[in-house]
């Protein structure tokens, strides 16, 4: 089965793809640590349903060296010993930032201010960012039903770093 | 009342959003029609709680000439006849787009927004409930108050 449209083939896809991957480079180059910008990844997919961004962010993370372990306790994060606090909280605010609409919209008073106790202005900024953001291109391969598990699915790491071998 | 956190001043978050302010561009200059770009806008804006984006939305909408009965309609459009076939399809499309955590997109409102829209107006509807859902998370986390915005004022 492939794809509905071809966004990323199309002219106008793809000039908006640029801008959208310009916008996480500005993630990428925070001080938000990165094992915590693709726990939010992986969450937000998870919970929107993209197979596409599931598939390439878990990718990524385990070539980063995250581990299987913590990855698969993701979706269960709640009771699960092996995120720092600082992780947990930034996958309570990813998953309330996600659901808008579905439940109380945004986040508590109370979790907001414990993540400001983790995380400065610019890595807080970052993680809204960094929320808002996955919430976009899982839209896009959502909404066009990109296919997941291609053998040739390019990661991020690749795509950043295009003569550099994958690890 | 003030936002929670500085994050348009901020320098990670003024970088981002001037990027997702580019990729909005993308959109607005694309063949989808203003109006309709301005609906799917409002509607994504109201499921998603967004008051800063719900208040931007609709004045930008009735200051380029939307009707107050459209405009107080499209939190429920399905019963109303003031949409036309194509807008009511890009409607659908928003709604669905916007819930994607529910069950994804389906088949029939994609196939009825393929009829009413070519592949480049397909591409910019994509791109702009993708992207309204962008904007309404920054809004929504960081609690920006709402109902002060004129418009023309980002210019």
């Amino acid at each position: 089965m492939d794809a509905r449209l071809n966004f990323y083939g199309n002219t106008l896809g793809a000039r908006f793809s640029q801008q959208i991957h310009a916008a996480a480079a500005v993630v990428v180059g925070s001080t938000l640590p990165h094992t915590t910008q693709k726990l939010v990844r992986i969450r937000a997919s998870q919970i929107n349903g993209s197979s596409f961004c599931t598939g390439i962010h878990f990718k990524d993370s385990l070539r980063s060296g995250e581990t299987l372990l913590r990855l698969t306790l993701i979706a269960t994060w709640r009771e699960a010993s092996v995120f720092t606090d600082a992780e947990r909280l930034a996958l309570e605010l990813a998953e309330r930032g996600t659901r808008l609409g579905t439940s109380t919209c945004g986040v508590s008073d109370d979790v907001w201010a414990m993540a400001r106790k983790h995380y400065d202005e610019d890595e807080l900024s970052a993680l809204v960012s960094q929320i808002a953001l996955i919430n976009t291109f899982n839209r896009i391969n959502v909404i066009t039903r990109q296919r997941a598990g291609n053998d040739d699915l390019v990661t991020l790491h690749e795509r950043e770093n295009p003569t550099a071998q994958p690890t | 009342m003030s936002a929670r956190l500085n994050f348009y001043e901020n320098a990670v978050g003024g970088k981002f959003a001037k990027h997702i302010d580019s990729a909005g561009k993308v959109v607005s200059d694309s063949a989808l029609p203003r109006a309709t770009q301005n609906l799917v806008m409002i509607r994504a804006s109201q499921i998603n709680g967004c008051s800063y984006c719900t208040d931007m939305h609709t004045k930008d909408a009735a200051h380029e000439g939307e009707t107050s009965v459209r405009l107080n309609l499209v939190a429920a459009w399905r019963e109303a006849t003031v949409f036309t076939d194509a807008e009511r399809a890009a409607l659908e499309l928003t709604e669905e787009g916007t819930r994607i955590a529910a069950a994804g997109v389906s088949h029939d409102a994609w196939t009825n927004a393929s009829k009413h829209y070519d592949e480049n107006q397909l591409a910019a509807l994509v791109g702009l409930i993708a992207l309204i859902n962008t904007y309404n998370r920054m809004n929504v986390l960081i609690q920006q108050p709402a109902g002060d915005y004129q418009p023309g004022q980002w210019g």
